[in-house]
């Protein structure tokens, strides 16, 4: 990065944050600091929807994953409209209704204060290692390809967060959001534009697609019902559904986007603007992926894209036996783009045979390539014992340092930070706003001004940001980054799910039921992780089913034994303890 | 013992219109074909990348 980069990224960073702050100054009542002015409309509440979903991780390793697997983990968002759907038509009035500030509050209106507090206390566990996440994820693969200090830019990217969080609240999230998500959109689409125009001339998109389909990286759909393969259509559909309606029906960093709208219209259709645009955006970000794949056979990439420690090994060491692994990646690529060049030639002729036999050979070369690759991940973690295996959240970024003009590199790096930022405000506006409103405020038993709440907001905004930032600091992550995210989430999820979804439909079901209901089924859950080997999409609806059936059978023992009570004891009070339970 | 009271009363129903109320939008006017409307943009979509995924493997 040069000069220009550097403007190009401090400039819209602070540039946002700064007029994110200076937009909210003054503003002093809880209901602002925590909701937002309640006037959003519905355009601004589907960007923010949608930008807090969409973090760095999002821009960073999806393109990796499209580039590595395909378009298969488009599957993972089929559920999500349905989902929309449901949030709007079912969840949106009740809150709206009950005038709440979090999403937990409505548990304590409609169970008990434990059920409350449990909705809370799964959420803040949940989301306070996910912000951690939010923060480490860009940080470490943006420090090791621009060799800046992964704490500093942990720590960067994290205090600019916390400033205008704490400062402006729900208003300056939702205002930062939308320039930010505008600053995502416009360097997405530049880097796609220059990716296309870097494709070797003579290759068309069609020829492009067709490499890419040749070597199953268009593979979008699968409709097998295997449970064991990670994405398939149903898994996306169901357990992506379950996904979808726990994230954006209970969690609380989306829950205060939309009930910052003006009107129930205004939120129901920020929803709606996101079930219909997040299933095209994911699938533009991993053709992106599918699309660098095949810039990369015309284009020697590296060996590894996180080449920091091979690169490091191989200066060090110039007998290396890296250096040997080198030359042979460089002559089968060779090899490999003369095969390709020879299989275009034979589609643009309509010769079938040749294409078929240049096809199966250039499948070979890729199997050796996968080898050679597989052998250098080895070599280089005997030779630096901690380096990082998989490299597939660095193939976007090494694409965009190696070969976009300067100024567009800056616009990319802000990409990135608009993401993580916007996130990560929504995150700890909801991780403050929550400990607030169902655990301070709900605790606190003598009578206080507005103002101390609004203090005691910005005062655990602050320190949720410090417990990500110290998390952030003291993780180390082997897989690939937004599938840790979506495995984090997708264990606790189906039982908070499971919860509001027994609020709502289960009427018989009462606070003690649910309560121990949900208990039990998350123990089960986090059982069922670590012994089976079942796509985790899945576990959403296992801890969502587990924990309805669980609460109702629990009601019907504790009504059965408030029978027999009854029947012993007799006289309406028995009947009122039991109905009370 | 006092007798409690039941707080599922006072609860909103959780599907409070049938979906005809108005959008604000020139189109689709109601909920219901908005929500029917992304139904079949979601089929659109499935439809779009399983022809992707056909023709090209």
């Amino acid at each position: 990065m040069n000069v220009y980069d550097y403007l190009v990224l401090f400039g819209t960073m602070l540039g946002i944050a700064g007029y994110g702050v200076w937009r909210t100054r003054g503003r002093r009542d809880l209901r602002t600091y925590l909701k937002g002015d309640q006037g959003t409309r519905a355009l601004m509440i589907g960007l923010s929807v949608m930008a807090t979903q969409a973090s760095a991780i999002t821009f960073l390793s999806t393109p990796g994953q499209g580039y590595e697997s395909g378009l298969g983990f488009v599957q993972n968002y089929f559920g999500a409209p349905f989902a929309l759907i449901i949030i709007a038509m079912v969840f949106v009035p009740i809150y709206r209704r009950m005038n709440v500030y979090t999403a937990y509050e409505y548990l304590g209106q409609r169970f008990d204060a434990k059920t409350r507090l449990l909705g809370a206390g799964l959420f803040l566990l949940q989301r306070g290692l996910g912000a951690g996440l939010t923060v480490y994820a860009p940080a470490i693969v943006l420090s090791t390809v621009m060799g800046w200090r992964l704490d500093m830019t942990i720590l960067g990217s994290g205090l600019v967060a916390i400033v205008y969080t704490v400062m402006g609240g729900s208003e300056a999230v939702n205002l930062t959001q939308r320039y930010q998500f505008s600053i995502i959109l416009i360097g997405m689409v530049a880097a796609f534009v220059v990716l296309l125009h870097k494709l070797p001339a003579g290759l068309s998109f069609t020829d492009s697609l067709a490499l890419a389909g040749g070597f199953h990286k268009l593979e979008a759909v699968d409709f097998s019902i295997s449970v064991n393969k990670r994405y398939t259509f149903w898994s996306g559909l169901l357990g992506g559904m379950f996904l979808a309606l726990a994230y954006f029906g209970t969690d609380q960093s989306q829950v205060q986007r939309y009930l910052s709208g003006a009107s129930l219209r205004n939120s129901r259709l920020g929803l709606m603007f996101n079930a219909l645009l997040k299933i095209p955006m994911q699938f533009f970000i991993l053709l992106l992926g599918a699309l660098l794949f095949v810039f990369y056979q015309f284009e020697l990439p590296p060996v590894l894209f996180n080449s920091a420690a091979w690169t490091a090994q191989v200066a060090k060491e110039p007998q290396s036996p890296l250096r040997a692994i080198e030359r042979e990646f460089a002559d089968v690529h060779g090899q490999k783009k003369r095969v390709l060049r020879r299989w275009i030639e034979a589609r643009h002729a309509g010769d079938s045979v040749a294409a078929a036999a240049a096809r199966s050979e250039a499948e070979s070369a890729q199997k050796r390539l996968d080898a050679i690759r597989t052998e250098a991940q080895k070599q280089l973690l005997a030779a630096v014992p901690g380096a990082k295996g998989s490299d597939t959240d660095y193939v976007f970024i090494r694409f965009i340092v190696d070969y976009l003009p300067h100024g567009m590199i800056g616009l990319l790096v802000a990409v990135f930070f608009a993401a993580t930022l916007s996130a990560k405000s929504a995150e700890l506006n909801a991780l403050g706003s929550t400990t607030t409103i169902d655990l301070y405020r709900h605790l606190m038993r003598r009578p206080v001004p507005e103002e101390h709440f609004v203090a005691a907001s910005k005062f655990f905004t602050v320190m949720w940001g410090l417990v990500a930032l110290g998390f952030a600091l003291s993780i180390h992550m082997a897989e690939n980054l937004i599938q840790a995210v979506n495995i984090l989430g997708s264990v606790f999820y189906g039982v908070v799910l499971g919860i509001f979804l027994t609020a709502f439909f289960l009427k018989t079901v009462r606070g003690t039921a649910v309560f121990w209901g949900a208990v039990v089924s998350q123990c089960l859950v986090i059982a069922l992780y670590f012994t089976l080997h079942i796509s985790y999409l899945w576990y959403n609806i296992i801890g969502c089913a587990a924990c309805m059936a669980m609460s109702l059978l629990l009601q019907w023992a504790i009504t059965m034994r408030g029978v027999n009570a009854v029947s012993k004891m007799g006289g309406a009070d028995a009947v009122n303890d039991v109905a009370a339970l | 013992m006092t007798p409690t009271v039941d707080k599922q009363s006072s609860l909103p129903d959780p599907a409070p219109n049938g979906g005809d109320e108005d959008t604000g939008l020139a189109w689709p006017r109601t909920w219901r074909s908005l929500y029917i409307f992304v139904g079949i943009v979601f089929v659109g979509w499935v439809a779009i990348l399983y022809a992707l995924t056909r023709t090209f493997s």
